[in-house]
This record gives C-alpha cells, structure tokens and sequence, in this order.
C-alpha cells in the first residue's frame, strides 16, 4: 500500500506534534511551578507548590521521551540532526532535567533550612533552564539552521539570536502563567491568593509577549505566516486560542479553576498547532539550500516503521489516556501535607 | 595523550559513564518491584502489620531507584543523538520503533502508575494498589524488554535491510518487523539481564535485612523481608542458568570472535578447554588459569572433541580487547557463584537461628555488590566483546559518532553529565543509607506474635 506512505508520513509528524502538546501542557505547568518556586515564602507553601506536582511530574516529563522517540523512529535523520545541531544546549536541558529530579526528590528529605533553600533555588534555576533552552531551540528551529544535505551543521547557530530570545521569555512567561493557573487550583486560602494575583500578572505579560513575538514573527520569519495566507481558514486555530487566553482571568474571578486550566491547555495545544502548522512540511529548516531542509517526506523511515508506529499510538493512546485520567482523578482536590508528601 | 582526546573517544567515555551509572537503578527497581508483588499479596492474604511495614518500607526503597532511574535515563536517549548521530541516522528506522514503543507503553504505564503506587497508599483501595504495584512491575519489564531488545539487534542483527537514501548515506530499513524485535538473540538477552536484575533487587532486601538482624534491630521485619529476597535471588539464579548456557550458544554461533575471547582461545584445537579462572596474555597469545579440558566444546556443541575457532582464525583487527573481555566475563561468572552462594546462606540464616553468626550476616550485608558487580561486568564483557563493531558486522564503532560536534563540546557535556550521574550516585546512597538507619518502625516489633501473621504459632 505505498499509497498510504504519504498519510503515514503526515501522521507520525502529527504524533510528534500531538507529544509535543501533551508534554508543553503537561510537565509545562509542573516546569511553570519550578520557575514560581522562589515567589512563595515559608517552608509549608514551598512544599505545598511542590506537593501540588508530586504525584504527576514523572509522568508528565515521560512525554518528552516519547515525542523524541516518535522523532527518532519516524525521523531519524531531523532527530539525529537537531541533537547535533543543539549538542550543548541539550546537554544542559539534561543537566536541567537531573537537577530539577534531585531537587524534587531530596528538598524534603532534610530539615536543616540550609538544605531545602538550596534546592529551592536548584528547582527554580533547573526549571528556567529547561524553559529557556525548549524556547531558544524552537526559537532557531522557525529560523531554520545552516545544514548540508546529510543533515550535517555546517555553519554557526547563533543560540541566542534576538528571534529565538523573544521566543525563548514567550515560553517562560507561558509555563509560568500554566504553573500558576495549575496551582490556584490546588491551594487554598492565603496561598490561593497569592497565587491568583500571579495568574492576573502572568496572563497580560503573556498576552502583551504573544502580540510582539506574532509581530515579529511575521516581520522576520514571514515564511511561518505563508500557510495561513494561503488557507485562511487555518486562522480559527489562532482565534481559538486568543478566546481561550482570554477566557483565564474571567474563569479565576469566578472561581472556576478547572475551567481556567482546562483554557489554559487548550491554549498550549493551540499555540503549539501554530508552530507545527507554520513549520509544515518542514521539521528542520536548512539556512543553505532549501534543497536540504529535512522535510517528513525526505527524512522519514519505511513504511512498515511508521506503521508500526501507527499501531503503537493507536494501541497505546487511547490506554494512556484511560489511565491518566484516573491518576489525576485519585490525586484532585487541594494539597494536603502528609507522611508521604514530598 | 593527544589521540586520547578525540570525538570517538569522549563519545565513548560519555556512554559507558552514563550508562554504567544509570544501569545501577532499574535493575534495583525491576527486582523490588516484583518483591513489592508477592509482599503487597501477603500482606492482602494475612492483613499483618508486619506484612504492611515490610511493603512500605520497600516501596519507599523502590520509590528512590525508580525515581534515580528514570532522571538518569533520559540523558540515555538523547545522547544517542547528540553524540552518535551517523548511528541514529543508520539504524533509526530499525531501533527507533522499538523506543517508541517502549516509550508508549512501557514508560507511560510505570510513570503513570507510579503515583498511584507511592502516593495512593491510603487514598485507593488495596485491590487498586496492588494493581498499581503489577502494572508498575510489568511496565518495568516491558521497558527492559525493548531496550534489551534493541541492544540485541546491535549484537545479532536481523529483519533488515540495507538501503541508500537519497543523501546518498546507506540505512538499515525493517524488512519483518518481529524478525527485528525477535532477532536470534533478543529473547535469551531479555531474560539473562531480567534475572540478573531480579538477582540485584533480591540480594538488596536481603543486605538491608542481614544488616537489621546483624544490629538486632527490627527482627520481625527483617526476617519477613530476608526470605523474600532470598527466594527471588535463588530463583533468578537457577534460572539464569539456563539463560546464560542459551546466550553462550548465541555467542559461538553468531559472535564467535567474542566467544574466543571470553574465553581467551586463540588456537583453534580439539577438545577447547574452559577456563575457570586465569590470565591471558595478548602478545604471546597464551591463556594460563584453571582449565577443564573439553568443556567448553562440550558447552557448545554437547561432546568433548569439536573445537572452537580461537581468534587466530580472524583479522586482528577485528578482534575486541582480548585481555578486558577475557577478565570482565570471568568476573561475571565468578559473581554468579558468589550470589548463589549468599542466596543459599540467607535461607539458612532465615531457617537456622543458630547459624545467625555476625561473620555470616556481615557476608549477607555485603551480597548487595555482587549482583552489581555482575551486572557491569556482564555489560561490559558483551560490549567490549563486541568491538570493534557498533553493530556486528554493520557499522564499526568508528564509523557511528557525531562527525559535527568538537572535542571542546564533547569535554564540556562529558564533564557535566559525569558530574550529574557522581551527584546522583551520592545522594542515592546517603539517601538509602538514611531509609535504612532510619528503618521500618517500631510499632511491628513489640506486638504478640499472633496479631502479627494472623495466625497462630
């Protein structure tokens, strides 16, 4: 059936995508967390705050092992490439990855003061790092990067290229707002309220952010806005997104904290269906020649590799959405200290 | 010096640190999560407390590897891009189906369940629990499943074929997917790394509890726990028995320079002795020890006369490091002995209480490295056996690194991920050590027997 190679193509791109989603919007607000650690005061909020993820953060950071995954296996030459390509800055995403693990692991483990501001602040510090360096790496991805046709960096990137930085605080503000949407729903009292004022903050720095990096997205990387000149229609994605931004404060005025969440997923969800569909066809963007830009139709494995991978999400979604709800359903409510609390 | 400071070099150095010290975790928690299985069933059957300690106290044991196990393997997979880049390109379409899946079902089920599992021990019923606990244990085994799986393509590639892309490089596409997941040697790779990490769990509860009745403390709790350790190390060992004679008959068939080796043959003669424990000698191609003489054609083919091609019948350059393959699978074995040996000695300790001497309980409370030992030695023989190819008879090890990244990269990333995996190893150490000196609880220990196993004694 080689037919159906071209809609297999698109569909592993798609995967890719969808567990790009799942984990901006899922280890997003925990990451969001992370970067807000340092606003709250007292040894009881912070352990609240991070309470709050306990439960969900390994899970949700499993997401990034599987949208790479999807890469290496339906992209193998865009997965091998980009992880040259950005060899250092994901060394440090790595370096952020174990430290924000050992900070949430150990912080409570001590009760000496000394022990648990320290990782505070490695929490804080290793979560911004993994927000900027997600937001600097799709910053250059729109950009496109210098590459020969095996995929092989032949020129400089320059990491923190205005573009990519504009993208890179777009992120931090957008994890940070998620973290803190994320935890007016699970504190309560004096820490709700504090926590509500940071939403009220975060949501008009994001929404004044996302105008600029839209303006200079279409000043300096006009090919993003190409697809949606040629179909129109595509503009409801940005429209529905601009509705559930929106939406946020006048869901947390009324106390619909749920409501405010669940807007602030489908905003994710969306502003990163954006990027995909501005980026579409193309995964890596060559600088060179756009002969050598690593498209998913000259990038991608055979046909029975990204069937399998077909079969795998078909068998495995559906599964792990089943049981992720269940997870989040025994786990709602507000943030209880207890024994077995972090 | 100046050689030593190349791109192939430090990529290999970055591997084998991360690899080594983030394959100290999951072997801990595949084994402790099979433990947490039959404890968690126990304690359901007899609703003790002291079956109720015993669980929860080895689930917090298996809350710290799982966690350590999972920060420190991410690095894992992206490090396959980041330094083997000509190697992802080649065997991406092959190997990465089998990532992904273990991504979806593996990773998801443990990650997802795992809160349930730690978090939810009052929350859901014990029922529900327990079905965490099995989900979690199977996840675990799935994910182990995979990336054995994979890693056996490397040794026994099949269910491929070679293609060259458009960008005029050459990749491995799947022709028979199965044939590629259950390539010759996947299944008997699968098990002998799954009873050795069942053998490392085991030998772990069994150290923590030999050290509890060594001190006198928690004695109840200990004793629960010591048998089951003691069961799970004795089956797993028996059983890869089996799994390591199946694999060595792999070996000769498809690896047979690894095979000469592990064994240090070089001249191919009737009656290939084994050798049980000795020196072999690279430049005079000698290998002096402890032989039996025929047993290793014996091994192989199952009569004492048709010999073994030793490695004078290949290039040398196609040869591993004789001398470190040779010494690292001797220690694998020889760890093998000594944890039979410490897994029998438990039982005795258990059933025996005259033969709980101090000297006996200190060899018991040292039993955690040998499975440990085993385990990295047991890697590196099959890795370092398999040199010079990345993957046997496809790529070469030199014809799979980044061909962009400089030495300068490589020493900064090498130098901050090593830092990363020594911090973690650290702390993971003073972190069990806390759990241990802090213990089970008291409560268990003053109660009437009868109330504790509900039943009479």
């Amino acid at each position: 059936m080689p037919e159906l190679y071209p809609s297999l193509q698109f569909f592993t791109f798609f995967v890719f995508f969808f567990g790009l989603t799942a984990y901006a919007a899922l280890d997003g607000f925990d990451l969001g967390v992370g970067n807000l650690m340092l606003l709250s005061k007292g040894d009881h909020d912070r352990r609240v705050l991070l309470n709050a993820i306990g439960p969900v953060w390994d899970g949700n950071s499993v997401w990034i092992v599987i949208s790479t995954g999807v890469l290496f296996a339906g992209f193998p030459k865009a997965f091998a490439t980009l992880m040259t390509a950005f060899y250092l800055p994901l060394t440090f995403l790595m370096v952020g990855f174990m430290l924000r693990a050992m900070a949430i692991e150990f912080r409570s483990k001590m009760p000496q003061t000394w022990w648990r501001s320290t990782f505070d602040v490695v929490f804080c510090v290793s979560s911004l790092t993994v927000t900027s360096v997600l937001g600097l790496i799709i910053g250059n991805l729109i950009q496109g990067i210098p590459i020969d046709l095996q995929g092989n960096l032949v020129g400089p990137i320059h990491l923190f290229n205005p573009y990519a930085v504009i993208v890179c605080v777009l992120n931090i503000l957008l994890f940070s707002l998620h973290g803190a949407i994320y935890l007016s729903l699970k504190t309560e009292g004096a820490l709700r309220t504090q926590v509500k004022r940071w939403v009220a903050i975060l949501v008009y720095l994001f929404i004044i952010w996302w105008v600029i990096t839209t303006l200079f997205t279409a000043l300096w990387q006009p090919q993003m806005m190409t697809r949606f000149v040629e179909h129109p229609l595509l503009g409801l994605f940005a429209a529905a997104a601009i509705v559930g931004i929106f939406f946020i404060p006048a869901a947390e005025r009324s106390e619909r904290y749920g409501v405010a969440f669940a807007a602030s997923c489908l905003s994710i969800a969306l502003l990163i269906t954006l990027v995909g569909i501005g980026l579409y066809p193309n995964i890596v963007p060559s600088t060179i020649d756009p002969e050598f830009t690593l498209s998913i139709f000259n990038s991608s494995s055979g046909m029975i590799t990204l069937s399998t991978i077909a079969l795998v999400v078909a068998g495995g979604l559906p599964l792990s959405v089943f049981y992720l709800s269940y997870l989040y359903r025994v786990f709602s409510g507000t943030v209880h200290i207890t024994d077995a609390s972090y | 010096m100046e050689e030593l400071l190349t791109v192939e070099v430090l990529s290999r150095l970055q591997f084998a640190i991360c690899i080594t010290f983030h394959y100290i975790y999951p072997p801990l928690s595949i084994g402790l999560s099979v433990a947490l299985i039959g404890m968690e069933i126990r304690y359901i059957q007899t609703g003790s407390p002291v079956w109720e300690r015993v669980t929860l106290f080895w689930l917090r044991v298996f809350a710290l590897t799982f966690a350590l196990g999972v920060a420190t393997g991410i690095p894992l997979q992206f490090g396959l891009g980041t330094n083997w880049a000509r190697y992802s390109r080649f065997v991406g379409d092959v190997f990465g189906s089998a990532l992904a899946a273990e991504g979806f079902f593996a990773f998801l089920i443990e990650a997802g369940f795992l809160g349930l599992l730690l978090f939810g021990w009052k929350r859901i019923s014990k029922g529900m629990h327990l079905l965490s606990t099995i989900c979690v244990s199977v996840g675990a085994h799935f994910s182990a499943f995979w990336i054995i799986a994979a890693n056996a393509w490397m040794q026994t590639p099949d269910g491929y074929e070679l293609v060259e892309a458009a960008d005029g490089t050459t990749v491995a596409v799947v022709t028979n997917w199965w044939k590629m997941v259950f390539n010759p040697s996947s299944v008997q790779h699968i098990l002998h790394a799954i009873w050795s990490c069942w053998m490392a769990g085991g030998l772990l509860i069994v150290s923590v509890s030999a050290y509890y009745l060594w001190k006198q403390k928690f004695p109840r709790f200990a004793l629960a726990s010591i048998k089951c350790g003691a069961y799970i190390t004795l089956f797993a060992a028996v059983l890869h028995l089996v799994s390591a004679h199946s694999l060595a008959q792999l070996v000769a068939q498809y690896q047979p320079v690894k095979l000469a080796a592990f064994e240090g043959i070089y001249e191919t003669v009737e009656s290939t002795p084994l050798t049980v424990a000795g020196w072999t000698n690279v430049e005079t191609r000698e290998t002096v020890g402890i032989q039996i003489p025929g047993m290793l054609s014996f091994l192989v083919h199952g009569d004492f006369q048709t010999p073994i091609p030793g490695l004078n019948e290949f290039p040398e350059d196609e040869w591993p490091r004789v001398g470190l393959t040779f010494q690292l699978y001797h220690l694998m074995v020889a760890m093998w002995g000594a944890i039979v040996v410490a897994a029998i000695a438990s039982l005795v300790a258990v059933f025996r209480s005259e033969w709980r001497r101090p000297w006996l309980l200190k060899f018991l409370v040292i039993s955690v490295l040998f499975p440990q030992i085993g385990n990295i030695s047991g890697w590196y023989s099959t890795c370092i056996g398999r040199q010079p190819w990345l993957i046997n008879g496809l790529m070469k090890t030199s014809e799979g690194f980044s061909p962009t990244i400089t030495v300068g990269e490589n020493l900064i990333s090498l130098l901050l991920l090593s830092f990363m995996y020594l911090l973690f190893f650290v702390l993971f150490l003073f972190l069990l050590d806390r759990k241990i000196k802090h213990g089970p609880g008291e409560e268990v220990e003053n109660l009437p027997y009868r109330d504790l196993f509900g039943e009479e004694s």
